[in-house]
């Protein structure tokens, strides 16, 4: 089996949030301090997904990346995870509004790594949040699609995955090839060993540009683009009830919903 | 509800429910009906078919909206939406010339029918072609069980973080108690989660649901960012913590800093007497 994994580094979704602010004159998101790059949350979680199925199968885990040299960190992080072999598409890292070129580069990139019977995605990344790329690099691909997933099954031959659905959750079988959304319920990335972070530093990072992949420019890139980027700050003074004990506060607590007019709602039924 | 036509979608294979038929069905629609716009709900299915539809017909798309509007002057759709985990709002522009995509966050109670208006709108039935194999097949299904409360329609929602501890604590205290007195909707962290106390389908976050009730109880729940991106636009947040420092009381219209073990169950009895006298 031949598994693709895709990655982004985003800067650390973990930065805590006061150190974030927008630059008005470019639009553009900011950290102070610098928030550092890593490897998106959810993709890890693709990273060790990929990793367990060729422990359990064999085959071979591919890793790819959209970037400069600067995504070979996270390309390296990968390979000591459990990947093979790394890939950096030497092409745009995304814009902030529109996704279709990300898919486009990774789409052609897959193509020509054939066969390919499972592709790997985080749900989606944590800087812009979209969520986009998994779904348009199944269309673009003609592959299955399932997002997002909780759950995988393979036993060499019929392929099932677990799915959240809006009412509950679903098991399929997927004809591969296919591409997963992963989440963050499908498994427990680990760290990987001193050992295989120096062995990942001797294995080469192979580099494929728009010219690799016969990719033409871009026809129309204007078609969706990012007017502003507005900071938003959700937090207000709380006021806390004070009390002599918990019971107390609870009792508190429930007269100041009902001054506060805030019970009305549920007692009519939503 | 203010549409001035309504076609409903007919085929055979959409009953299977499945992202791949309702790609191909909106495809097949939008074909027929040439619309300028198209907006889904931004639930998990259209969370996958946007996009999806979007790189099928190459054209632009904007998902997880808070609000749509038409700019007059250059006939763009402008969707706001939250990135960042809720820290910054971004607002981006489709041009005009295709058909644009947006995905809507659904606001709690937004969705009201007029009884004023009691004309029903005309409908067309549009039957789609019949052939339709998708990439998937269910083998098993878990839903809720009929009559529970969905979180998107509640109008008060109780959410859990790993503070409850154990699944048997969020059963009695919550679920039976706090959440069946105020007849709220359950819901909880991405912490919750990981420690088995609540299902992963109850999960509330920027990846999980989205609610915007009016009320959010928020007990033993630290706050973390990408918590607040789904319950960050409730009207009201009250929360109950033992540690007076956890960030959810930056967000918290009220809070009670102590073990909810000692605050939920006088609370829950202080409500059922409130709620019976309010009757």
């Amino acid at each position: 089996m031949h598994v693709v994994v895709c990655i982004k580094q985003v800067p650390d979704p973990q930065a805590p949030a006061g150190s974030f602010y927008v630059d008005e004159a470019t639009n553009e998101p900011r950290w102070s301090p610098p928030a550092q790059d890593q490897i998106s949350t959810f993709d890890l979680h693709a990273i060790e997904a990929a990793a367990q199925l060729r422990q359990a199968h064999g085959g071979r885990v591919t890793v790819v990346s959209l970037g400069d040299a600067e995504v070979e960190v996270g390309l390296r992080r990968a390979l000591a995870g459990g990947c093979d072999a790394a890939l950096r598409l030497d092409g745009p890292a995304g814009s902030s509004a529109d996704r279709s070129e990300t898919a486009r580069w990774l789409a052609a990139a897959i193509a020509r790594l054939a066969p390919v019977d499972l592709v790997l995605c985080g749900r989606l990344a944590a800087d812009w949040d979209m969520g986009h790329v998994p779904a348009m690099l199944g269309e673009l691909l003609g592959m299955a699609v399932v997002t997002p997933v909780v759950g995988l099954e393979y036993d060499g031959a019929c392929f099932r995955a677990r799915r959240l659905t809006d009412e509950g959750q679903e098991v399929l079988e997927v004809d591969l090839p296919a591409v997963l959304a992963v989440s963050n319920e499908l498994n427990e990335p680990g760290y990987p060993t001193m050992r295989a972070v120096l062995q990942a530093q001797k294995v080469p990072v192979t580099t494929w540009t728009a010219r690799d992949l016969g990719l033409d420019e871009p026809a129309d890139r204007a078609a969706a683009r990012l007017l502003r980027l507005l900071p938003r700050d959700l937090t207000r003074e709380c006021e806390f009830i004070e009390a002599d004990t918990p019971e107390d506060a609870g009792l508190l607590l429930a007269d100041c919903l009902r001054a506060q007019g805030l019970l009305a709602a549920g007692a009519k039924g939503g | 509800m203010g549409a001035d036509e309504v076609a409903f979608l007919r085929a055979p294979w959409l009953e299977a429910g499945q992202p791949d038929a309702w790609v191909a069905a909106l495809e097949e629609s939008c074909a027929r009906l040439q619309p300028d716009v198209l907006i889904l709900a931004h639930i998990t299915m259209g969370r996958e078919v946007g996009p999806r539809l979007a790189a099928r017909l190459a054209v632009p798309i904007v998902t997880d909206c808070t609000e749509v509007r038409m700019d007059g002057d250059s006939g763009a759709l402008v969707g706001v939406r939250p990135c960042f985990s809720g820290k910054a709002l971004s607002e981006i522009a489709l041009a005009p010339g295709s058909l644009r995509i947006a995905t809507l966050r659904r606001a709690s109670g937004s969705a009201t029918v007029s009884a004023a208006n009691p004309a029903p709108a005309p409908s067309v039935t549009l039957e789609l072609s019949a052939a339709h194999a998708g990439h998937t097949r269910v083998l098993e299904r878990v839903v809720p069980p009929p009559g529970a409360l969905r979180l998107e329609d509640a109008s008060i929602v109780v959410g859990v973080g790993r503070g409850v501890a154990t699944a048997e604590a969020f059963r009695s205290y919550i679920v039976e108690g706090l959440a069946k007195t105020l007849g709220a909707a359950v819901g909880g962290s991405r912490g919750a989660v990981d420690m088995g106390i609540i299902p992963a389908e109850l999960q509330i976050g920027l990846t999980g649901r989205v609610v915007s009730p009016s009320v959010y109880v928020a007990i033993g729940l630290s706050g973390s960012p990408q918590h607040m991106a789904g319950c960050g636009g409730a009207s009201t947040i009250v929360a109950i913590n033992t540690d007076p420092q956890a960030p959810i009381f930056a967000y918290a219209r009220h809070g009670v800093v102590g073990d909810f073990r000692k605050v939920v169950p006088s609370l829950t009895e202080r409500l059922a007497k409130i709620l019976a006298e309010d009757a």
